[in-house]
């Protein structure tokens, strides 16, 4: 594998009296060696709404990733609506034939309420006890139309904390316009997945499709990094900006603090940004603000985010202002993503203030803030994606 | 920049443009009438507002179509590939005018629109088509890059054709060979490992390239999706299908280019016998280097480093550039092997007696052009392919140049 980590501050060099920087810091995963083995657990929401196109189109989705899976590879398959149907139990895909598999999606019915949670649990239940190591991709895909209204987002966040401590990563999709957003939401960001919105049973079997083979790139299945900060140092505001533009919640341990990441993928660059408040200091050169340790597939790699501390008025005017916009950009986003229009508006004034109207960046977050405000949940989701000079991430 | 063609506007004083056929990243088209002939025609010109791409772009892919198309159109066409009959300004918009594909579907559309292709002997017969088309392309040194169902228009009659050479090129030397590639790499389902990470690998692209896209298209139409994945059985993916016709999907879409069909040549003959096993081999030693190859119907032989479509079999040129990119092309025809010409300075073989020059119709246009004469002492002009029998030499450019094969068919 051999990941490496970048760091970049927005103000190489901080005046004497200490300053607030933005910093971001890049993970670049390294190369693929052995395909993971994969280990999946389909989620189907099998309430009465799912009736019709969408309970068919996901037993075809279940039938398409069959053809994706390879002998070594795990499937379990779950239904839930006010009961919860073990469809498939936890097969070693070449200790069962395609027919069996066909036969048992075939049984998924549409019918009853929405017990996601229960749903979920199972799901959980049926990937944890498999054998696993460094080179195992664990994933709960999530179909959902509905909202589960006996439990509540904050329910779903701990639950999802839950599945992420096995190892699980949760690809959440709703579908329609009547599941429950945030559950989604908090599903696919706390769990280290993704969030998405299928606007169509159409749209279902290349979700369930592109998350196995995502999943079949897994460089690192359980990456984090740990940031040691310098006393007097202080952190806030961290986001993960690629692949998608989330909020994270650091877990703080005496001066240092984990940002657990989505698994290294292939060819996918990933970015986490944050601010990062540096007390005042005596001039001098290269002063650690934070070490970044970057823990994958078993590996451990450094970097240290630095500056330079300094009186010169020449120096401390040196800004890359790159590093700030992208910070704006992803807290923008991030709003977006939740339809938190108002406060997105409020971003972009600041952001326009400080970095002009005509930089591009700026106007891309101003058009992309007008399409979630005449749009809905699809152009909401398509907001949490940053289009890089290599275009959109996969 | 800022105009706009219309319905009713006459282009060049000839084309009247009628219905708006659609738009891409680089072009858009409209359905036209040529008023001197009075046939129907379609005519594209650069997309420039309506692309996220830059103008440069634009221009840079219209000119690169341009340049395949020129060349398809000398060597004469193919049946499988869209037609062009002229260029021409208005109000300084460039215009191309192609071939109207009458009733045309472009192939992701029409399994959008009609759902997956059952019947298995339809999608055996497009792909066919589209191995000659790729065949015809290749051997007129055009690599086309980027097949996939958005490129392929069908016709009622279930005729493939290629449309869109914007990514398609005619090589120059300016380009480097290897990559393939003058842009940013796009990764698609119907791309090989080799050609979507051709910055990163060491794998070279080749004829085996487009006869993995091919077989994508082909799960495609029988399933009316793709996975990234490699070897990909239809049955696998429920398609309803032939067994020869799954097994031959399998084989051209494996990860390494040696366990599939070598080119499209073969894949076009396993397609036609609904047999997956390849027809019969044969074996060339090339004898300075003592290096023995295999090689299949359809396999070439030329320049390594050269710029031009990738030839099966590359080898070191030890005089410089008189070697083509393809020189030579192996082919059995009714069970008898043939080597053809396709090389601008000519090939012989020895079949016991004397040896015998083979030269490609363009060579002996290049020779005569700089007032040479291709006939041999006898007053015969030389042929453009030869019967291959056990044991003839086949030797570049001249017997004497130093790379010369020794030619085996082997037992099948």
């Amino acid at each position: 594998m051999t990941a490496t980590v970048v760091s970049e501050v927005n103000r190489p060099y901080v005046p004497t009296g200490g300053a607030k920087l933005t910093a971001e810091i890049e993970v670049e995963p390294g190369r693929l060696e052995e395909p993971p083995t994969r280990q999946i657990a389909l989620c189907i929401d099998a309430s009465g709404s799912m009736a019709g196109d969408d309970i068919e189109q996901a037993r075809a989705g279940a039938e398409w990733v069959f053809g994706l899976l390879d002998e070594d590879d795990y499937i379990s398959i779950i239904a839930f609506d006010s009961e919860v149907t073990t469809v498939l139990e936890p097969t070693r895909w070449e200790s069962i034939s395609r027919e069996t598999a066909v036969d048992a999606v075939a049984d998924i019915s549409a019918g009853g309420g929405t017990d996601m949670y229960s749903g979920l649990l199972e799901a959980k239940a049926s990937l944890q006890d498999l054998p696993s190591d460094d080179s195992t991709a664990r994933r709960v895909l999530l179909l959902s139309d509905g909202k589960d209204n006996a439990h509540d987002p904050e329910a779903f966040g701990a639950l999802a904390r839950e599945i992420d401590s096995e190892g699980i990563r949760i690809k959440a999709a709703g579908i329609g316009s009547d599941y429950r957003e945030e559950t989604i939401r908090t599903l696919g960001t706390v769990a280290r997945g993704e969030w998405t919105h299928l606007d169509a049973a159409g749209d279902i079997e290349s979700f369930f499709g592109d998350a196995v083979e995502e999943a079949g790139t897994v460089v690192a299945p359980d990456a984090r990094l740990e940031l040691d900060v310098a006393d007097g140092v202080e952190v806030s505001e961290v986001y993960r900006s690629l692949p998608q533009t989330q909020s994270v919640d650091l877990d703080w341990e005496d001066n240092a603090a984990v940002v657990p990441l989505p698994d290294l993928l292939e060819r996918e660059t990933q970015r986490v940004v944050l601010k990062i408040h540096a007390p005042a200091n005596d001039p001098q050169d290269a002063v650690s603000l934070a070490d970044v340790t970057l823990h994958a597939g078993g590996e451990t790699t450094r970097e240290s985010i630095t500056v330079d501390y300094t009186d010169d008025e020449g120096k401390l005017a040196e800004h890359n202002e790159q590093v700030d916009v992208d910070h704006r950009q992803t807290v923008i986003k991030t709003e977006l993503g939740k339809g938190n229009v108002a406060e997105a508006q409020t971003q972009l004034e600041r952001m326009t203030r400080i970095h002009g109207e005509d930089t591009e960046a700026v106007q891309t977050a101003e058009r992309e803030t007008r399409i979630v405000m005449e749009g809905g949940r699809k152009e909401q989701n398509k907001a949490t994606k940053i289009v890089t000079d290599e275009g959109i991430q996969k | 920049m800022t105009w706009e063609p219309e319905s009713g506007d006459v282009i060049a004083g000839r084309y009247k443009l009628e219905e708006f056929l659609g738009k891409g990243g680089f072009a858009k088209a409209f359905r036209a009438r040529d008023t001197e002939t009075g046939e129907a025609v379609a005519v594209k010109y650069p997309n420039y507002t309506e692309s996220q791409n830059d103008p440069d772009i634009i221009e840079e892919y219209f000119k690169k179509e341009v340049g395949s198309l020129e060349r398809i159109r000398r060597a004469g066409g193919h049946e499988n590939v869209m037609d062009y009959y002229d260029q021409v300004t208005e109000r300084d918009v460039p215009f191309l005018v192609v071939q109207l594909i009458v009733d045309g579907i472009e192939l992701d559309e029409v399994i959008d629109q009609h759902g997956p292709i059952d019947d298995s002997e339809q999608v055996q017969q497009i792909g066919i088509d589209l191995c000659d088309a790729m065949g015809f392309l290749h051997e007129n040194e055009i690599v086309y890059r980027d097949l996939k169902p958005e490129n392929v228009m069908l016709t009622p009659d279930i005729t493939p054709t290629l449309i869109d050479f914007n990514t398609a090129t005619g090589f120059d030397a300016t380009e480097d060979p290897s990559s393939g590639n003058t842009g940013t790499t796009i990764l698609g389902p119907f791309k090989p490992r080799e050609v979507a990470e051709a910055s990163r690998t060491d794998v070279r692209q080749g004829p085996w390239s487009d006869v993995y896209s091919i077989g994508k298209i082909l799960l495609f139409l029988l399933k009316g999706s793709v996975p990234k994945k490699d070897g990909v059985n239809p049955q696998a993916f429920g398609a309803d299908c032939d067994d020869y016709l799954a097994e031959i999907v399998e084989r051209a879409t494996q990860s390494h280019y040696r366990d599939r069909y070598r080119n499209a040549t073969v894949l076009k003959e396993v397609l036609e016998q609904r047999d997956p096993t390849p027809p019969a081999t044969a074996s060339v030693t090339y004898i300075q280097a003592e290096r023995q190859f295999t090689i299949e119907p359809g396999d070439t032989i030329g320049r390594q480093g050269a710029s031009g479509p990738p030839a099966s079999i590359t080898i070191e040129d030890p005089q410089g550039e008189y070697i083509s990119s393809v020189q030579v092309q192996f082919d059995i025809e009714d069970g008898d092997w043939s080597l053809h010409d396709r090389s601008l300075n000519g090939t012989f073989v020895q079949k016991g007696a004397g040896w015998q020059r083979v030269l490609s119709a363009p060579g002996r246009d290049r020779l005569r052009s700089e007032g040479e004469d291709p006939t041999d002492r006898h007053g015969n002009v030389p042929p453009e392919a030869v019967t291959l029998t056990d044991g003839d030499l086949v030797s570049l450019v001249h017997p004497t140049y130093g790379v010369t094969f020794e030619f085996h068919p082997e037992e099948s």
